[in-house]
């Protein structure tokens, strides 16, 4: 008979079930058991005696103040945007905020399941997958902006009409996010919107001193990062690994 | 305006990355100590693991989920330091610091009942078997057999083949099992 190898012995873990084909052969064979007793007796000697110092509920904390401290020094408002970069002021007044959340989430999410009424649990949960997809998108927009060729005047003429798609969804979920009280999200949101904003509303042919400032307005907010990280964070959440959030996406 | 709404940046700026720093603290804190086997490494290992994530987002892939990317730091940060503490010839010291159980504290030598005594004598011997391995073994059977993490995770964070994973764990428990063998015939 051929044993089991001592590498996948050594990885088995009383926390998670082995394939069907190792449970059949420990079951039947008694030098494999013997070999799996010997390291769960190991590992349980390590781990029975640890006892890592407990840290309560205000660790966190701790921690934000002691690492915040040595953060670079936060900028004073420095940047030499050109001016079609130069903040603009929302321009969306006229638009409810139950069209858009009609048109949009029904539109994009809740086609397949009109026919039933939504507990309240799913609703978060295709808010969530929505926003993450939302997320995805915006990502994608400003990499390709970052990574754009700097030699000579560039079209960005397909980004911005993303950008601009994107701008209205954008402030839907940052109103959603800031009436739940999802600071961080609402936040980052907030940002994303005003970098959005710019690329919609900027010229579509831009020069390499344009695209310059606009990277470097990407990476010095660090706009591109949050995005990436509570999108990262929203499929956690909703337990969606990346790989079905974006299969979800294609569909 | 202009200064104001720098101003409201700035501030969601430091929200975002201060709500990931609360939300994974002591996650990194567990992490860093199962590494180390010290509480005063443990928390240089937290502070440098956030000081990286804060410098280091180009690295950061948005598919991967934020905890994996964070573990990656962390376990960096916690090779670091056991490389760091080998090449000073530093021993680690597990019995004479920080505990939730006071018995490891306790010197051996102290007249105790001999139950007490052997629990803070195995203590030590497993905090020097850990020493003993190296960085990569230690992270690979830190991450398998006390955080739990899948063989994928563990490859994803060391970056190295499954089986690679595999072979490393086991080498790590063929170490222990040598170093613990007396305590285990005796359990
Ligand atoms: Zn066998």
């Amino acid at each position: 008979m051929n044993h089991l190898d001592e590498r996948d012995l050594a990885c088995l873990t009383p926390k998670e079930e082995p394939a069907a084909p190792v449970r059949e052969h420990l079951r039947a064979c008694a030098v494999c058991r013997a070999r799996l007793d010997e390291i769960v007796k190991i590992v349980r000697i390590v781990s029975d005696v640890e006892s890592v110092p407990a840290r309560g509920d205000s660790y966190g904390g701790q921690v934000w103040s002691r690492v915040s401290r040595q953060l670079p020094a936060r900028r004073p408002f420095a940047f030499p945007w050109p001016t079609f970069l130069a903040p603009r002021r929302l321009a969306f007044a006229g638009v409810s905020l139950l069209v858009l959340a009609a048109t949009f989430l029904a539109g994009r999410f809740w086609r397949a399941e009109r026919s039933t009424p939504l507990s309240p649990a799913v609703k978060e949960r295709v808010l969530v997958v929505a926003l993450s997809d939302h997320l995805e998108h915006s990502a994608a927009v400003l990499i390709e902006l970052a990574n754009a060729p700097e030699n000579g005047t560039v079209d960005v003429s397909s980004e911005q009409a993303r950008a601009n798609d994107l701008v209205a969804a954008n402030r839907l979920y940052r109103q959603t996010a800031s009436q739940t009280g999802d600071r961080a999200v609402s936040a980052v949101l907030e940002e994303l919107e005003r970098v959005l904003l710019d690329v919609a509303h900027g010229p579509s042919q831009l020069t390499p001193a344009d695209l310059a400032a606009l990277r470097r307005r990407i990476e010095e907010k660090g706009v591109l990062f949050k995005v990436r990280v509570i999108g990262s964070n929203l499929r956690e959440r909703g337990e969606l690994p990346g790989r079905e959030a974006r299969e979800r996406k294609r569909t | 305006m202009g200064g104001m709404r720098s101003l409201e940046a700035e501030e969601a700026d430091a929200a975002s990355f201060r709500a990931l720093v609360e939300e994974h603290s002591r996650m990194v804190f567990r992490l860093a100590w199962r590494m180390t086997g010290n509480v005063e490494d443990a928390e240089d290992v937290v502070q440098e693991t956030f000081l990286k994530a804060h410098r280091g987002y180009e690295s950061f892939d948005a598919r991967a989920r934020f905890g994996t990317w964070i573990y990656r730091i962390a376990v960096n940060c916690s090779i670091d330091v056991l490389r760091r503490r080998r090449s000073h010839g530093v021993t680690p010291r597990r019995a004479d610091e920080e505990k939730i159980d006071p018995v490891e504290a306790i010197p051996s030598s102290e007249p105790v009942p001999e139950q007490r005594a052997f629990a803070g004598e195995i203590g030590r011997s497993v905090a020097s078997a850990l020493s003993r391995l190296s960085e990569r073994e230690r992270a690979a059977f830190v991450l398998r057999h006390l955080e739990g993490m899948p063989i994928e995770g563990i490859a994803d964070v060391l970056k190295i083949g499954p089986n690679a994973v595999k072979q490393t764990v086991f080498r790590a428990v063929q170490k222990l099992r040598r170093e613990l063998a007396p305590i285990g015939s005796v359990s």
